[in-house]
């Protein structure tokens, strides 16, 4: 099955390009991850059955690399301060981040971001791109109550957290909008 | 007590699990969303930017039907090269070619010769006989690399003790 390449970019950069951001954090990062997706689809575009939408299938491939570049990012940084820690004998001092991931660090989405790999991308999928259970169950390959059941512990685990960040802040009231304090 | 899944209620059929799911969602569900509007409001993608970096990508590396192809010529050169090794190894009218292949040759006529030829019924002979045709057996179907047992057996003379200097 042929794809304008042009026409897809057009249609579902948007899209995909929110999922990335949600799921790795850094714009910089969200943009690589996107093109890449779109890099994949025109590499090999006979793998598009036709069967469902193709954002379903774009969605499906952006998981997959999202998946394996978080399991890189994380070595990596494991690496770096194993290095770092060898240098100095000192425990490793916290570099300020750049502008981008300051922001991204002042949401709850950077909660969302210590979440396990599959409740993460649920989330994502659901809060971020709005989609049905239906929806993410066929983009995630797995059963309707399997996403239910990761909706539902990712939520708990985020409002278990955002209780004992403010019992650590010492503020009583829990947000009634749910609004993370910006100063993390 | 085991643990038990929560029972659905009869009257509303809902799972309990669902409804605090639900509640959840509307508590968090908003946050989420209005704040990754902003994130994307904030670090908006630029298509234009994509689209040129993809074909800059695409330009470099060829599509996979084009490798593909290649894989498969490469594929069906190395089969016809193994077909035809093989067949000049083991092919019985080329024995000039290579030992083996006369060695192979030398089989094949021998197993078509003894075909036709009425095979001796198996009696049991004095050891003498034996090993006169043991001997000639050996001498027919021995591939040509093969030591005799003479030449062994001088080999073995030269790995006696005190040979090497001369004693």
């Amino acid at each position: 099955m042929s794809l304008d390449l042009e026409q897809l970019v057009q249609e579902h950069l948007p899209r995909l390009y929110r999922a990335a951001l949600l799921l790795c954090g850094d714009p910089w990062e969200a943009d690589d991850l996107a093109q890449e997706v779109f890099l994949v689809a025109a590499r090999d575009p006979d793998r598009f059955q036709g069967r469902s939408a193709p954002y379903t299938w774009l969605y499906g491939i952006l998981l997959n690399l999202s998946r394996r570049r978080h399991r890189k990012t994380r070595l990596h940084r494991r690496k770096l301060q194993v290095l770092q820690e060898e240098r100095s004998q000192q425990p490793p001092q916290s570099v300020s981040a750049p502008l981008e991931q300051q922001e991204f660090q002042g949401t709850l989405w950077a909660l969302v971001d210590r979440l396990p790999e599959a409740q993460r991308q649920a989330v994502v999928l659901r809060f971020g791109q709005q989609l049905k259970y239906e929806e993410i169950a066929q983009i995630m390959g797995c059963p309707l109550g399997t996403v239910k059941s990761r909706l539902y512990h990712a939520l708990r685990t985020l409002r278990g957290w955002m209780e004992a960040e403010e019992q650590e802040e010492g503020t009583p009231s829990r947000p009634a909008t749910g609004e993370r304090s910006r100063a993390v | 007590m085991p643990f038990s899944k929560p029972e659905r209620d009869p009257e509303t059929e809902h799972d309990p699990l669902e409804g605090e799911l639900a509640q959840l969602e509307a508590e968090l569900g908003p946050v989420l969303t209005r704040q990754a509007d902003e994130l994307v409001e904030q670090f908006p993608p630029d298509a234009e930017r994509v689209l040129s970096r993809l074909g800059l990508a695409l330009a470099k590396e060829p599509p996979v039907r084009r490798a593909r192809g290649v894989w498969l010529w490469k594929a069906a050169a190395c089969l016809a090269f193994a077909v035809a090794g093989a067949a000049w190894l083991l092919y019985p009218g080329q024995e000039n070619r290579h030992p083996v292949a006369r060695w192979h040759g030398a089989q094949v006529q021998q197993t078509s010769g003894t075909a036709t030829a009425p095979e001796p019924a198996e009696t049991p002979e004095p050891a003498a006989k034996n090993e006169a045709a043991a001997s000639t057996t050996e001498a027919e179907t021995a591939p040509p690399w093969l030591l005799s047992s003479e030449e062994l057996e001088g080999i073995a003379d030269l790995e006696q003790p005190g040979f090497a200097l001369g004693i």
